[in-house]
């Protein structure tokens, strides 16, 4: 009987109830349905129960399709990159460059624009980059160029949007990595020789890579599921995968088509999470003796 | 530095010194941190191949003192010379010194060999030379079998000896320990002090060593200064910091001691004769004190606990006291007994084999051989 005995207490799980009910009816259950619902297809309109493959054949099958997708992945990677190397500057010179009383301080700064609604944020961006926004007019007074650069209803304007949106994640995720790092370790490297650009390259960065990895999947995943800022500043010519899903369900109403779409970005999201974390896990335990590689 | 005539005990510098023969000297050095003054006022002399160590209570300064040496911190005033050549700004990484911390600092993510290997990749050695060096290292510190280690992998003996090889590897000439010992157990603290010892006698490199642990000192150090507050309070051989304190604190820092206060009559016989407030006088040999400037003065006499003598053999020292057993305890080394004399506590410690001891009343007495002077401002 002693499993019984190490059988947790009833109380135990009412804990969990609320939240468990939760996910099952509002998450589990909808990614269900949206899974099966993309192997149904839709006639004049209306959902035909008949399982089918043809949504995703569609998809595969057809150029736009995939333009969208690699579009989507090439902005959502750009981010990744533009956040972190602004983002390792920045938290670097947090951790470490300023003192501790304003270090605070600075985080509060950057993190309160965050909280500033996402959509206004977004609009704010046009009023900068238009053609007779802020950044046109100031180029053209110091006479840098002649007429207005393209740059919003462009996918440079979303770039910017992704980047400024995201980058405080990153920023705040290496900060704390950062953080965690006993300062004995940065003297013992200057103490043994090692110049400031030294130190981050063999002590800093190693150390602060399980950040970097987990900041690159919240930028990745949230810029690539980003619909509102390739909207807003985006325009609509060159949509990017997100922006099709909406597409199919307010043009087409198409449930389907637009189910296949999202299980298609579900995957791409699910199957890069499981990539990167893997590899925080190899690189914060570093089991098993074997030297640690990047 | 030519021509300048060194701060230190004369005691440890005998003679003119040669440049050479100083590794690290500190000139009036003061460190303050906002409105806390960490050191004040530090003069002292390193001679090369000595081991020095700095003992003090916590927050007494010495930490920061070897943190200045190292060029983690610098001086608010003051210059700091190390092998004679003035280094008070210098880069913490271009100093020959090189530091054991408390806490090892080893690096986790790197190899035992990566770690060890660390100063010599940064001096720019290829690899097949940093193998090489790393290997003699790791033959050195005993442990030749965990080149590819981690260190968590390793116990906190092992680690702290690691964080030595990779400090040791470049060869410096002076070599910084902060409480290097300061984590681990008992048994193997007591074992690196002889290890360390031998290592330094054998590699013949200065080592400056901080600890809070007076018998690690005393066991391990050639020098010992002593710190308190910020101030250097006595700097000499463990066996003059023990027998002849200078001051009430070094007295009380390093063992147990028994302080009697008085005035000072003045010299008899080439004794310090030395009142009490009940009219008693305590001898004691002069040492090195010039008695007539002494004189009139109040002074404290310290004695050792090991040095009074209990019962018959008490009855024939120069210096008697009668008081009451107030406790008895049993160390293992010793039996020690707490006597109260008027208001002043006496420790005694005994050999021992004294099995028999008077229940109430005793008399306790020592000869002026034993004890020092300490006068008082």
């Amino acid at each position: 009987m002693a499993r019984i005995r190490n059988f947790p207490p009833l109380r135990f799980f009412v804990g969990f109830l609320p939240i468990t009910v939760w996910e099952v009816l509002f998450f589990l259950f909808p990614v269900i349905l949206i899974f099966m619902v993309s192997f149904l297809y839709v006639k004049e309109l209306r959902l035909v129960y008949e399982w089918t493959f043809r949504n995703y054949a569609k998809i595969f099958s057809m150029l736009p399709y995939w333009e969208a997708y690699l579009r989507s992945f090439r902005l959502s990677l750009t981010a990744v990159l533009f956040s972190a190397a602004i983002g390792y500057p920045l938290a670097y010179t947090i951790a470490f460059e300023i003192s501790r009383r304003y270090q605070r301080l600075l985080i509060v700064a950057m993190i309160v624009p965050f909280w500033t609604n996402y959509l206004i944020r977004a609009y704010s961006w046009q009023i900068i980059l238009a053609n007779s926004g802020l950044l046109n007019q100031f180029l053209q007074a110091l006479h840098v160029i002649e007429t207005p650069i393209r740059i919003l209803y462009t996918h440079n304007a979303t770039e910017v949007g992704f980047i400024y949106f995201y980058m405080v994640l990153m920023t705040l995720l290496l900060y704390s990595s950062m953080e965690s790092i006993n300062r004995d370790l940065l003297e013992a490297a200057a103490d043994l020789g090692a110049k400031k650009f030294r130190t981050f390259i063999e002590i800093i960065f190693p150390l602060t890579y399980p950040g970097l990895i987990a900041g690159s999947v919240f930028v990745f995943i949230l810029s690539f599921g980003d619909f509102v800022g390739p909207s807003i500043l985006g325009g609509g010519k060159n949509p990017v995968f997100s922006q099709l899903i909406v597409d199919e369900i307010q043009g087409t109403v198409n449930l389907s088509m637009a189910s296949a779409l999202a299980v298609i970005m579900v995957v791409t999201i699910v199957a890069i999470l499981i990539l990167l974390l893997r590899r925080v896990e190899t690189a914060t335990l570093r089991k098993g003796g074997k030297p640690w590689r990047q | 530095m030519p021509g300048s005539s060194p701060k230190g005990d004369p005691g440890i510098l005998k003679g003119r010194y040669s440049m050479e023969d100083i590794s690290v000297e500190f000139r009036n050095v003061t460190k303050k941190f906002g409105e806390i003054v960490a050191v004040d006022g530090l003069s002292l002399c390193v001679r090369s191949g000595r081991f020095l160590t700095l003992l003090g209570p916590s927050g007494c300064g010495k930490t920061t003192t070897l943190r200045m040496v190292g060029g983690f911190e610098i001086p608010s005033s003051g210059d700091i010379f190390l092998m004679g050549e003035e280094v008070t700004y210098e880069s913490i990484a271009k100093r020959e010194t090189h530091m054991v911390f408390q806490n090892y600092a080893l690096f986790p993510h790197k190899t035992v060999a990566q770690n060890i290997g660390f100063g010599l990749k940064m001096q720019g050695l290829k690899k097949s030379q940093i193998e090489g060096r790393v290997r003699e290292m790791l033959n050195l510190i005993n442990l030749p079998d965990i080149y590819d280690r981690m260190p968590h992998q390793l116990s906190g003996g092992q680690q702290q000896r690691v964080a030595l090889a990779r400090a040791l590897i470049l060869k410096p000439p002076v070599l910084l320990l902060d409480e290097p010992l300061g984590a681990l157990d008992a048994k193997i603290r007591k074992q690196l002090q002889l290890e360390l010892k031998q290592l330094q006698k054998d590699l013949g490199i200065t080592f400056l060593y901080v600890t809070h642990d007076q018998e690690e000192a005393m066991i391990m150090s050639d020098i010992i200064g002593i710190m308190n507050s910020g101030r250097l309070e006595q700097l000499g051989t463990p066996q003059q910091i023990y027998e002849t304190p200078k001051t009430e604190f070094v007295a009380g820092f390093v063992g147990e001691c028994n302080f009697f206060e008085g005035k000072v009559l003045g010299s008899s016989d080439g004794l310090i004769e030395i009142q009490d407030s009940s009219g008693r006088i305590l001898k004691v040999e002069r040492h090195s004190f010039d008695v007539s400037s002494l004189a009139g003065r109040r002074a404290t006499l310290a004695v050792r606990p090991e040095d009074i003598e209990i019962g018959e053999t008490a009855a024939l020292c120069v210096n008697r006291l009668e008081g009451k057993i107030r406790e008895k305890l049993y160390t293992g080394v010793v039996v020690r007994l707490v006597v109260e004399i008027e208001d002043n506590r006496i420790i005694v410690d005994l050999r021992r084999g004294i099995s028999s001891l008077p229940s109430d009343r005793i008399q306790i007495g020592w000869n002026p051989d034993v004890g020092s002077v300490i006068p008082k401002d």
